[in-house]
């Protein structure tokens, strides 16, 4: 298995703890990377997007373009760089028209998409590449009795059309894959529910509202943690909560997990080498849980 | 507003043309029977109370573009595309009002958070920017060097979409 | 077969039944399979039906409309099993078909009902001692019967049967039996028939409502289809006609409905089922009847035709309407939080119900598509069996016909109509 890594914006420059988590889980899988020295963001499929449709489109043409000359499959790690990525790719190899127009522009800059190089997600890898099935049996410390909460995030399920990554109204593979590490998937209200990251650089303030909106429902589950597949939901949940409490003055102590570290801890790796320090809600409380 | 009316009925029946020239799938919209269900799972309506697609689509349909251009409120959609999973007609709501946010772009209507990250992208590539405390902390982690891409090519596709203009004015 | 003409009827539900009296009562040999226990088909989930608001089971000659009642006697009293030229066959399917001397010759499977009817008293002794419980498909899995049970208190032969696919033959109902009424040993048998025409009656089902994946169906109690409602409303119904919050169990204040659900919907079924907005209104007068709230959601209202009435009566009676789609459900505690755009007023409305009733598509039922195929006969890329013209009921197939719901969505009094044009039809061809 050997991909070419698309780190995007978020992780490198705001979270590289995940990162560094991912690095050395998927490492242990015998995952090879080779880093995409000439990605640039993929674009945001939200603020960008909204000012210019066919930039969005012909950046992101332009990192695939740069992946098919690698000759690998990408691997992004952020369900905005999945979208964004897989939508382009799927666009421009469904529309001739388009297609035409996005390398016309490309040209320009000595690039062209050819569709070669497949989008994936992490998820996706250690579902279907890796398997349930290998990572159970790497898992050296199940983390029995810990009930995590899986949010999907909205852009590695929909529009679902174009994505097919999981079923979109009730998506299973995350809590499957929850579930092979020993702990327990936590069922609660409006698990489709967007983390609302999309309104931060719109009002934060609707922003932090909207991420309240599954805490709430999530600590009424009676869930120890969440885990999560996105950095910008990270965040939102993470230190979110933190801005939550400065609104509202509620407290969810909710620790939340990026699933390379849920999956590094399962298999042995220490918090240190998983960078579980640099969290806003401090873990140890809940990894205590763990039998 | 209760009981509005517009002085002198001005539609633009041609305005979903525009839209579908920049986005084919906009011809979806043609479809919207109006049935509320994309406000009704909106994420957005529901926090903010200032966002209904549903409305924003039939102004599209109608070409109420004076109106639908120039109001804020366009830009609080979070993205999630609920909308689109649920419409019975196929309609792909966030996406066709995504692209009237860029008409409305170009009608100087974008927020300013988002201004930034357009401004950002252009000088570096990246919508957020390097800061000397995560650079350190790379190092720390004995992570590789952050991806450089040619900003010059970028450049030459900005220049040809446009985007550099509209970002630098 | 020389002096007797003969017709088969597959599926012995209204339209099937209807069909049958009119060509038995002109003299000909009907034969109605059924592959249920008993004839009725939906029509025993069904209760009350519009347009006269009376028990569905009532069926024969019905003049429709504001009340006239013409010559109704329901199938029961009717007594068309003692009906000269009609033979009733239940438990039987048809395995095949081909021509024959201008006609068809057909194999049926007939399974074991493994009671007899001549000799079962319903006195209900082997239910009681039964062992074995399941889900009870008559009231769409909202209660459990046994597997040895009465499929109805109007089935048709009137006897008690086994589930033989859930029995395990422990004898208790044998031995309980004071009649000797019960065989676990039954098995099941062929039969040729040689009939001068078939007729389809196969009927309809509610599109399956997981498939409304939004709506939480299957996830949440107090999501059920509008047949399901119709079980809840019927005195003989699971909970004897109460109308109850499915997680509580106290009685329902408010119950919700949302029509169009996978009708009129690219995804599942994009055309309407016609009749759907009759039977929702006619729920909620029922409800408001029992001085329960209702609130409907639609995009539309199609009563067609008089159906107008039952719009008009659900708002003098206070039934509310806000024009808008479902778009989400949760769950909070025991009670549903129902999410719906009011339109007219562009309000997002957060609704707290006891029951969220939605209104799936009609669709074909489980056995058309099989049946179809053993028949050769064509169906439409909904499933439903295509006739020759617009609202026929010739199939592509010359001497097959097709009645009722199995060619698409129809109310009782258009099934009706179609029950005599293929009379009619049959008549002409065995001229």
């Amino acid at each position: 298995m050997k991909y070419a890594l698309f780190l995007g914006c978020m992780i490198p420059l705001r979270l590289p703890n995940l990162e560094y988590a991912t690095r050395n889980v998927l490492a242990e899988f015998g995952v090879e990377l080779v880093d995409m020295r000439e990605a640039t963001c993929c674009p945001d499929p939200i603020g960008i997007r909204n000012m210019d449709y066919l930039t969005w489109l012909a950046i992101a043409a332009r990192n695939l373009a740069v992946a098919d000359e690698m000759g690998l499959d990408i691997l992004t790690l952020c369900n905005g760089c999945y979208e964004t990525l897989k939508t382009a790719y799927v666009t421009l190899t469904e529309d001739a028209e388009m297609r035409e127009k996005i390398n016309e522009i490309l040209a320009k800059a000595n690039r062209e998409f050819k569709g070669k190089a497949k989008v994936k997600h992490l998820l996706e890898v250690f579902y279907h590449d890796i398997g349930l099935q290998k990572i159970r049996e790497m898992v050296k410390r199940p983390l029995e009795g810990l009930k995590v909460a899986a949010h999907y995030g909205c852009h590695i399920l929909r529009p679902s059309e174009i994505l097919k990554f999981d079923d979109p109204e009730n998506p299973r593979k995350l809590d499957e894959l929850v579930e092979a590490l020993g702990a327990t998937p936590q069922q609660y209200e409006m698990k489709t529910l967007c983390c609302g990251a999309g309104l931060r650089n719109v009002m934060s303030e609707y922003s932090i509202r909207m991420a309240r909106e599954k805490l709430v429902r999530v600590k009424e589950a009676g869930a120890d943690c969440m885990v999560v597949a996105c950095p910008f939901c990270f965040i939102q949940y993470d230190m979110g909560q933190f801005e939550i409490r400065r609104l509202t003055k509620e407290r969810f102590d909710i620790p939340v997990f990026y699933f390379s570290e849920l999956l590094g801890y399962a298999i042995g790796l220490s918090p240190r080498e998983l960078g579980l320090g640099m969290h806003r809600v401090k873990v140890d409380r809940v990894l205590k849980k763990i039998r | 507003m209760l009981g509005r009316r517009l002085p002198k009925t001005e539609f633009d029946l041609e305005f979903r043309k525009k839209l579908e020239e920049h986005f084919h799938e906009a011809r979806t919209i043609n479809y919207c029977f109006q049935c509320g269900t994309c406000t009704g799972c909106c994420p957005s309506t529901k926090i903010t109370g200032r966002y209904n697609p549903r409305l924003l689509i039939e102004s599209a349909l109608l070409g109420l573009t004076e109106d639908l251009l120039s109001s804020p409120d366009i830009w609080l959609c979070v993205a999630c595309h609920t909308c689109i999973e649920r419409c019975p007609q196929g309609v792909k709501v966030s996406e066709v009002l995504s692209i009237i946010r860029n008409f409305a772009t170009r009608k100087n209507n974008v927020p300013e958070g988002v201004k930034a990250i357009a401004s950002q992208f252009v000088e570096t590539g990246f919508t957020i920017p390097a800061a000397a405390a995560i650079l350190k902390r790379r190092q720390e982690m004995k992570l590789p060097e952050l991806p450089k891409p040619n900003t010059e090519e970028i450049m030459k596709i900005f220049e040809a979409t446009g985007f550099l203009k509209l970002v630098r004015g | 077969m020389a002096n007797e003409r003969s017709v088969l009827i597959i599926g012995g539900g209204v339209a099937g039944i209807q069909t049958a009296i009119e060509l038995a009562d002109f003299g000909i040999k009907v034969f109605i399979a059924e592959k249920e226990a008993t004839l009725g088909g939906n029509i025993l989930r069904v209760g009350k039906v519009f347009p006269t608001d009376d028990c569905g089971l009532c069926i024969s000659r019905s003049e429709l409309l504001k009340g006239t009642r013409g010559f109704r006697k329901c199938y029961y009293r009717l007594n068309i099993k003692d009906h000269p030229n009609i033979k009733i066959l239940t438990r039987t399917v048809v395995k095949s078909v081909e021509r024959k001397n201008g006609g068809f010759k057909v194999k049926l499977e007939r399974h074991p009902m493994g009671v007899d009817p001549e000799k079962c008293t319903l006195c209900g002794e082997c239910a009681k001692a039964c062992p074995v419980e399941v889900p009870d498909d008559l009231n769409l899995g909202l209660s459990k019967r046994k597997a040895i049970y009465l499929p109805h208190p109007q089935a048709m032969p009137l006897t008690y049967v086994v589930d033989f696919e859930n029995c395990n033959k422990c004898g208790k109902c044998v031995e309980v039996c004071k009649f000797d009424a019960i065989s676990l040993d039954g098995k099941s048998e062929s039969m040729e028939l040689e009939v001068d025409a078939i007729v389809v009656a196969t009927g309809f089902e509610e599109l399956d409502p997981t498939l409304l994946k939004e709506y939480g169906y299957g996830m949440y109690k107090n999501v059920i289809t509008q047949l399901q409602l119709a079980r809840l409303l019927d005195p003989n119904g699971p909970t004897g006609g109460e109308v109850k919050n499915l997680e509580s169990g106290e009685l329902a204040k408010r119950v919700v409905m949302t029509l169009c659900s996978g009708s009129r919907d690219q995804r599942l079924k994009p055309y309407c089922s016609k009749i759907c907005c009759t039977y929702a209104l006619k729920h909620a007068l029922m409800l408001r009847e029992k001085g329960i709230e209702v609130i409907v959601c639609f995009m539309d209202i199609r009563t067609f035709g008089e159906y107008e009435d039952y719009y008009r009566r659900a708002r003098a009676e206070g039934v509310r309407f806000i024009r808008g789609r479902v778009g989400a459900v949760e769950k909070q505690k025991d009670k549903l939080l129902v999410y719906v755009e009011d339109t007219y007023t562009s309000t997002l409305q957060t609704i707290e119900a006891d029951l969220l009733v939605i209104t799936p598509a009609i669709v074909p039922s489980k056995g058309t598509e099989e049946i179809s195929k053993i028949l050769g006969i064509e169906t439409d890329e909904y499933g439903f069996i295509k006739t020759k013209e617009i609202n026929g009921v010739e199939t592509m197939v010359d001497g097959i016909f097709a009645v009722g719901c199995a060619t698409g969505p129809k109310s009782i009094p258009d099934l009706m109509n179609d029950a005599y044009a293929a009379t009619i039809r049959i008549l002409n061809s065995l001229k």
